[in-house]
């Protein structure tokens, strides 16, 4: 018999307990895995748009990290393209609208220039894309045209009594894009009532790959303007406000399910050590040593942990799917669960493990030989 | 037969511990406070290598406490115990003493329920590095001897009690001791059962092994080289039945 086979035996022996433990750990370890995957597939979005539009620099607002509140002058996007460098400037305008007969409640609506490069990435599925003279006319993603059961000819409130004709069904990769509308700025200036105003600019360079160039270019930018605030993609995609909250949110709702499925794991072990308390002074009797019976009760531990950690791994990335394609998410969610994140699962699952299983493995090993056998 | 005094010590004219002593204990006290007993009390011994020795007395005058004592399993108020004349109190681990020195059987066997006779036996091996080969080859070879290579694979609740107590006896002899120390080992068989573990204790005796024995029958005492009498925690008298030579 190995030393193993022994602790499967251990943790196999109350198996209706032992169950409960791992399915509490992986609730804990899902949890994490699903949320920080799930925020981290936020962030990939945003990060996805920008790279799929070969965006390499974002200019907003100082102090607005949400593009909903940042609001520019539109007349930027000239004295920007006159700098050395500059391959193109984009100037957009954000909104979020909703559509509560179909429950959708976050949708994103971009106002554009149409037939510039920025479009190139929305492929379209249906219909065709926006022109320069299109008036009152969106491109809607398909997740939205599914959800909102419209297409192609039809006509939509974006909101309540200004309805715009659905020229377009575009497919994108990037899941915040599919649940999305794309109009003409002007028309969007017009609808928010926000004329001659942008919340952002997206710069692409001549050369993305020259990093010195880039920097210099960011300071000219700074100069235009003492109000902007401009950053790499990825910089600005991290500063965003809505990034930061879901990262935080995800990894707050772990710590508490992991502090959960320890004090789960830790009560268990108690629970086993208490049952056990004689059998244990019979090992330390016949010269089983402290460290070993520590050693044995943290395999214990650490077994119900990982195969919690497994299966929370395993459900994490189902669930995920699961809701990503749920309606009401309109394809704004997508869990993006990548190795990392799995090995931090199972780190969590081995922390649990560790932390659930010590106390009661030192408490196990302090056991008086005598007294134990005799309880 | 010769009888001893109280107290009687094996030693040598000059008053020194003999060379053959394999465990000797010195003025060992037990007292437990909480109910204010002093199961041992002010005991002297000296146990020769070689030696089997029965322990008898009424019932709650220290045997097991003894016992337990010299097994390492409890420690002594007061008083020292010598094991080759190394205080336990000094050695650096008191488990590894247990794990190499002593083989232990309980009274009420202690076989750890849901193991098999083999794992078992293997349980108690865990301490030393054997391979997991050789470490079952050791256990099929130990139950063969005490007569168990026909029940390898048995839960405890699935053998009876004298099998189980010859497991146990199995388990003890796993990490060859130096002593073999058992606490009433016929005490809940019959006298078939009872009369198969004598037989076996004759047969480790013959390989020179020193045994400590705790026993009520007379069946078992008479096999021993010296019989311990205890009363009220202290030696009431010593009777040995076949002196040690050198």
């Amino acid at each position: 018999m190995r030393f193993e086979k022994l602790v499967l035996h251990n943790v196999l022996r109350r198996k209706l307990r032992s169950s409960l433990t791992i399915i509490a750990v992986a609730i804990a370890v899902g949890a994490a895995v699903a949320l920080v995957g799930i925020a981290n597939g936020f962030r990939d979005s945003f990060m996805d748009f920008y790279r799929a539009a070969n965006v390499d620099i974002v200019v907003t607002r100082t102090g607005s990290q949400r593009r909903l509140t940042s609001t520019l002058d539109e007349t930027l996007a000239q004295r920007m393209q006159a700098l050395p460098g500059v391959k193109d400037v984009v100037p957009g305008l954000a909104d979020i609208v909703s559509f509560t007969e179909a429950n959708l409640f976050v949708v994103p609506i971009s106002g554009l220039i149409p037939e510039t490069h920025i479009f190139e990435h929305f492929k379209i599925a249906r219909g065709r894309n926006l022109k320069l003279d299109d008036k009152k006319a969106i491109v809607i993603g398909v997740e939205l045209a599914q959800s909102l059961q419209k297409d192609v000819g039809e006509q939509l409130d974006v909101v309540e009594g200004e309805p715009f004709q659905i020229v377009g069904v575009f497919e994108s990769k990037n899941v915040f894009e599919s649940g999305s509308i794309l109009m003409p700025l002007a028309d969007l200036q017009v609808l928010m009532g926000r004329e001659g105003q942008v919340s952002g600019f997206s710069l692409s360079v001549d050369d993305p790959a020259n990093q010195a160039a880039i920097t210099k270019l960011t300071e000219q930018i700074k100069a235009l303007d003492s109000g902007l605030s401009v950053r790499s993609t990825s910089e600005h995609v991290e500063s965003l406000t809505e990034i930061q909250m879901a990262i935080a949110m995800a990894w707050l709702t772990s710590t508490v399910a992991i502090v959960i499925g320890t004090l789960g794991t830790l009560n268990t072990m108690f629970m086993s050590i208490q049952e056990r308390v004689r059998e244990i002074g019979i090992l330390r009797a016949i010269g089983w040593e402290p460290y070993r019976v520590v050693k044995m009760i943290l395999c214990e531990s650490l077994t119900l942990s990982l195969l919690g950690g497994l299966l929370g791994a395993v459900s994490a990335i189902v669930i995920v799917q699961v809701l990503s394609r749920l309606p009401a998410v309109n394809g704004l969610i997508e869990g993006r669960i990548d190795w990392f994140i799995l090995m931090q699962g199972m780190l969590i699952a081995i922390s649990v493990g560790l932390l659930g299983g010590f106390l009661p493995a030192v408490a196990a090993s302090r056991l008086n030989p005598a007294s134990a056998i005799q309880s | 037969m010769l009888q001893h005094d109280s107290h009687a010590v094996l030693s040598s004219p000059n008053g020194q511990a003999d060379n053959r002593c394999i465990m000797r204990l010195v003025d060992v006290v037990r007292h437990f406070p909480n109910g204010e007993v002093t199961a041992v009390n002010q005991i002297s011994l000296s146990i020769a290598e070689g030696e089997y020795i029965a322990i008898m007395g009424p019932s709650g005058c220290g045997k097991s406490t003894l016992l337990n004592l010299m097994g390492a399993i409890d420690q002594p108020t007061s008083g020292t115990i010598l094991f080759r004349e190394q205080p336990l109190s000094k050695l650096p681990s008191l488990d590894r003493f247990r794990s190499s020195a002593i083989g232990f059987v309980f009274q009420a066997f202690h076989l750890l329920p849901t193991l098999t006779a083999i794992e078992n036996v293997q349980v108690a091996m865990f301490v030393k590095p054997w391979r997991v080969k050789e470490r079952v080859e050791r256990a099929k070879h130990l139950l063969d001897t005490v007569g168990m290579s026909h029940r390898l694979n048995a839960l405890p609740n699935r053998l009876s009690i004298g099998e189980r107590q010859r497991v146990a006896i199995a388990r003890a002899l796993a990490n060859e001791p130096s002593i073999l120390l058992a606490d009433e080992p016929t005490g809940n068989l019959d006298s078939r059962n009872g009369a198969e573990v004598l037989k076996l204790f004759k047969q480790i005796h013959l390989r020179k092994m020193t045994l400590v024995v705790i026993t009520h029958s007379d069946e078992v005492s008479k096999e021993a080289d010296r019989i311990i009498y205890l009363k009220d925690g202290k030696i009431d008298r010593e009777v040995i039945q076949r002196p040690q030579t050198a």
